[in-house]
């Protein structure tokens, strides 16, 4: 176990534990040994700047959760769903925002006063933690089907929490596929999941954007009552941080999205360290997640994985792209290769309560490594 | 928190062959080395964006032989040079080595030393993770090396990063070094250096 990873809602420090670093890491140091020194004599800017440094550092983190967690949740559309959706058409039909809707057997601890309810996903086991791991979670299955075509033929898993709700996003990723009908792009996206717009491009007023559903009654007319939790809004698609793929950008190398500075953790991963770096080697990367990123993440399986990323350059470069390879929500030119990862025993999307303060919070990602 | 170097388990492993006119070959030394804290160091500059902006730079391009190891602390991670690092002339005019001299950082200040450059077709990708590093001193190379009158052998090697500070005239630290048996050496032989780097 290697590294350390701190978890902090507000000034309260949840977890601290170490992390590991994966197989990815020394293919990493390895590629930087043997990059061919020829290149810096290529006129042609696109080769030489393979040389860039800022290809070889940590760009991105990423969050995932155990593979059951993906045939369950709001990752799930059954016919016992597809018939709720089809008798509420308000669901599907609200232009540009994305319901995640999620099967509970009780909303007891439904509070109803609004905010980001917190309610325990069906995970499974997570996969254990293996240095030759190169997602977070392999073996991936998704089962959900949309107007009979299974959504994973499309857009198969990648090991991790997907970023598809956006309307920009999925309007663009449904384009020329089988689910480019708005109905079924809805639909797709809302299983893909799984983290919000950002609240200020959302409709004022809305309450479908997170629903949760208790499911009783015979069959097959299924007794339904509603859990509808009001708009909420992410950091990740707020400062556009986060590519369809699930990886939020490192900032701190590259020019901040809006008007964020580039020392929020709010507007992506951050790297800092200290003037004495070169004497203690500490490096502390963070990150900060909404509640309303915590809570959707909730609802599709909740986050037991975290990943800090580099830039795969073979893959990159064998994809077509070349460098520099600017960060992109959509057709993200970057390839990434696991660097390290930590499997947290605890969902971090669950947290505690009573009375009614069953809610997720802001939570703040702490990630040191340390070279000395 | 252990440290990453330890953590990742970056590990070295050294054979010193001797090769003879004859073509006939001795091994030497078969045995792991010791990754100094100036792999850690710079890689700090690397990832926190510090350093130099090329990737050129965090390569290990140049290695060191000398005459006075093993140090007097004894061999550990704090080790940033050589104890007895050969001067240019000491390479050896008529050898095939590139011998460049820089100012090496050494802890918290720099010194001026010598090193052999590495040709970029001695650095050979041998796994996912592992690179091998060919260091040859010829037959021409090292030959006869003698200081105030005494004659002396070498026994300490180290490799050494490029440019880690990204410093316009390039500044070079140490990241590997082992110590060895003393080997008096001759043009009667070469001695090939076969270096791996397990990341």
């Amino acid at each position: 176990m290697r590294g350390e990873v701190e978890i902090w809602s507000g000034d309260e420090l949840i977890l601290k534990e170490p992390n590991m670093i994966v197989d990815g890491a020394g293919e990493l140091l390895a590629d930087i040994m043997t990059v061919s020194r020829s290149l810096s004599g290529v006129q042609y800017t696109a080769t030489s700047a393979i040389l860039d440094a800022s290809n070889y550092r940590i760009q991105a983190i990423s969050f995932g959760t155990g593979k059951d967690a993906y045939e369950q949740n709001a990752h799930a559309f059954d016919s016992t769903k597809e018939l709720i959706s089809s008798n509420r058409a308000s669901l599907l039909n609200i232009s540009g925002v994305i319901p995640a809707i999620t099967f509970i057997s009780s909303i007891e601890n439904y509070s109803g006063a609004g905010g980001t309810l917190c309610i325990p996903p069906k995970v499974g086991l997570p996969v254990p933690p293996d240095p030759m791991l190169t997602v977070l979670e392999p073996n991936i299955k998704m089962s959900a089907k949309v107007g009979g075509i299974f959504v994973s033929s499309v857009f198969p898993p990648n090991g991790q929490l997907t970023n598809f709700m956006p309307s920009a996003i999925f309007s663009s990723m449904m384009q020329n596929t089988v689910f480019s009908s708005t109905v079924s792009a809805v639909a797709v996206a809302s299983l893909l999941g799984c983290f919000p717009d950002a609240s200020g491009k959302l409709p004022v007023g809305s309450s479908y954007h997170k629903e949760y559903i208790r499911r009783g009654g015979n069959s097959p007319t299924p007794y339904v009552t509603d859990a509808i939790v009001p708009v909420i809004g992410g950091y990740f698609n707020s400062a556009s941080s986060m590519d369809v793929s699930g990886f939020v950008n490192m900032i701190m190398s590259g020019v901040p999205a809006g008007s964020y500075l580039m020392s929020s953790v709010a507007s992506g991963l951050c790297m800092s360290a200290n003037s004495n770096f070169s004497s203690n080697g500490v490096i502390e990367y963070s990150v900060a997640l909404a509640s309303g990123d915590v809570g959707f993440a909730n609802m599709y399986g909740g986050i037991y994985h975290l990943g800090l990323w580099t830039i795969d350059m073979q893959r990159t470069l064998q994809s077509g792209n070349t460098p520099p390879f600017a960060f992109r929500q959509l057709n993200n030119p970057r390839k990434y290769k696991l660097f390290c990862r930590k499997g947290l025993s605890k969902n971090l999307g669950f947290i505690e309560g009573s009375n009614g303060d069953y809610y997720n919070k802001n939570l703040t990602i702490k990630w040191r490594l340390k070279f000395l | 928190m252990k440290n990453f170097v330890d953590d990742l388990g970056i590990n070295g492993h050294l054979t010193i062959i001797k090769l003879n006119k004859d073509g006939s070959e001795e091994v030497l030394l078969d045995d792991p080395n010791m990754i100094v804290s100036g792999m850690g160091v710079g890689l700090s500059y690397l990832f926190t964006g510090s350093g130099s902006n090329s990737i050129l730079d965090y390569q290990i391009d140049r290695f060191q032989v000398g005459v006075s190891g093993p140090p007097a602390g004894g061999v550990t991670s704090s080790i940033f040079q050589l104890s007895g690092e050969l001067t240019a002339a000491e390479y050896g005019s008529n050898s095939n080595l590139f011998v460049d001299t820089r100012s090496q950082i050494t802890n918290t200040t720099l010194s001026t030393k010598a090193a052999a450059l590495i040709p970029k077709g001695k650095i050979t990708r041998i796994g996912n993770s592992s690179v091998r590093f060919t260091l040859v001193l010829d037959e021409d190379a090292c030959n006869n090396i003698s200081r105030s009158g005494s004659d002396l052998s070498l026994n300490e090697v180290g490799m050494l990063m490029r440019n880690p500070t990204g410093n316009a005239d390039p500044r070079p630290i140490l990241v590997c070094y082992r110590t060895f048996s003393n080997i008096r050496k001759t043009s009667d032989f070469s001695l090939i250096f076969r270096w791996t780097l397990n990341f």
